[in-house]
């Protein structure tokens, strides 16, 4: 009787074990998997100068939020002139805020650039297109 | 006259002279420029200028021969450059003065006062000086991604983004003049010359 009592003991110690080393696995696992992303790219392909600005994510908190705004500029030969603006935001454990701008044809020098806020990370993060024709 | 309107004169005086300077001239700009870092998540978002230099295609830069008196512009407008630059970048140096005769001030944007780009063995550097135009000076703004300070004091906004025209950037302001300085050398390199900027 005593024996079986010791043998129960042990049984619940070694549970007990298992599931603290399995909830420390998963909650580092997860804390591993989470991941964001910035990114700020526009082009001329339909005749006319659009970007685009996003933050996407994965691996948080269903009630994990993000903001993205963009900035489209136009080079006039002296001056970097904002011609447009975007905004997008989303929400949930994975996904994707993308902020769309876009300007009337006008040729030469143009660039995206994006500013980003989000429940997961603090403050503001900035993303920096390449400079493209039209 | 009493010597209380005289003093009265005296002050309107003052007053009016500063608030002519602050409407006339470039010196009036100025920019609202915030550290990206310490913003709240409700805050409005700061407006994230592209790398204030101008697009290569639409340079029409000029060679500059000699470095012994120092680059000066044809009219007199601000260029920020490098007090000492090492040999390593100066191999050959161009300078551009874009046409900022028909600046829209009332369109938000960065006018770009002179660029000079330092070339060499080593790598580039380009020193620019620009200034926000009236529409945009009212406007918050990120100047980089993250607020630092030079060895001098000066507060100044970093950008490291690794890959690109500009890899390493860095951007402070002064004398309402905003001066770039990026290149494709290491970090610490751009920080060092940001340490060495002239104004002429």
């Amino acid at each position: 009787m005593n024996q079986n009592h010791k043998s129960d003991k042990v049984f619940k110690l070694l549970l007990n074990l298992l599931l603290v080393i399995g909830l420390l696995f998963s909650s580092v696992h997860v804390a591993h998997a989470a991941s964001w992303n910035i990114q700020s790219q526009g082009d001329c392909s339909g005749g006319y100068p659009k970007g685009a600005s996003w933050l996407s994510w994965s691996g948080y908190s269903s009630s994990a939020w993000g903001k993205s705004w963009g900035y489209l500029y136009h080079w006039s030969g002296s001056s970097w002139d904002l011609k447009s603006s975007g905004y997008g935001e989303a929400s949930g454990s994975s996904n994707s805020a993308v902020a769309n701008d876009s300007a009337a044809y006008q040729g030469g020098a143009w660039q995206q650039t994006g500013a980003h806020r989000a429940s997961f990370f603090s403050g503001q993060q900035n993303s920096y297109g390449n400079t493209f024709s039209c | 006259m009493s010597r209380n309107i005289k003093f009265s004169l005296l002050i309107a005086l003052i007053l009016l002279g500063a608030l002519v300077f602050s409407q006339t001239g470039l010196a009036s700009s100025f920019i609202n420029a915030i550290n990206p870092n310490s913003v709240g998540k409700e805050d409005a978002p700061a407006i994230v200028p592209p790398p204030l230099i101008p697009p290569d295609a639409a340079t029409s830069s000029k060679q500059v021969q000699s470095l012994d008196e120092g680059i000066a512009s044809p009219d007199g407008r601000p260029v920020a450059q490098l007090s000492n630059p090492p040999a390593e970048i100066t191999s050959s140096i161009y300078v551009d003065f874009p046409d900022a005769t028909n600046v829209a001030e009332e369109e938000p944007g960065f006018v770009i006062l002179s660029s000079i780009r330092y070339s060499g063995d080593k790598g580039n550097i380009t020193v620019s000086t620009s200034q926000p135009t009236a529409a945009m000076s009212s406007l918050t703004v990120a100047l980089g991604d993250k607020e630092i300070q030079l060895k001098d004091g000066t507060t100044a906004w970093l950008t490291v983004q690794g890959s690109g025209d500009f890899p390493n950037r860095v951007v402070f302001v002064r004398d309402n003049l905003i001066i770039t300085i990026a290149g494709d050398l290491p970090v610490d390199d751009i920080l060092k010359s940001a340490t060495q900027v002239i104004i002429k």
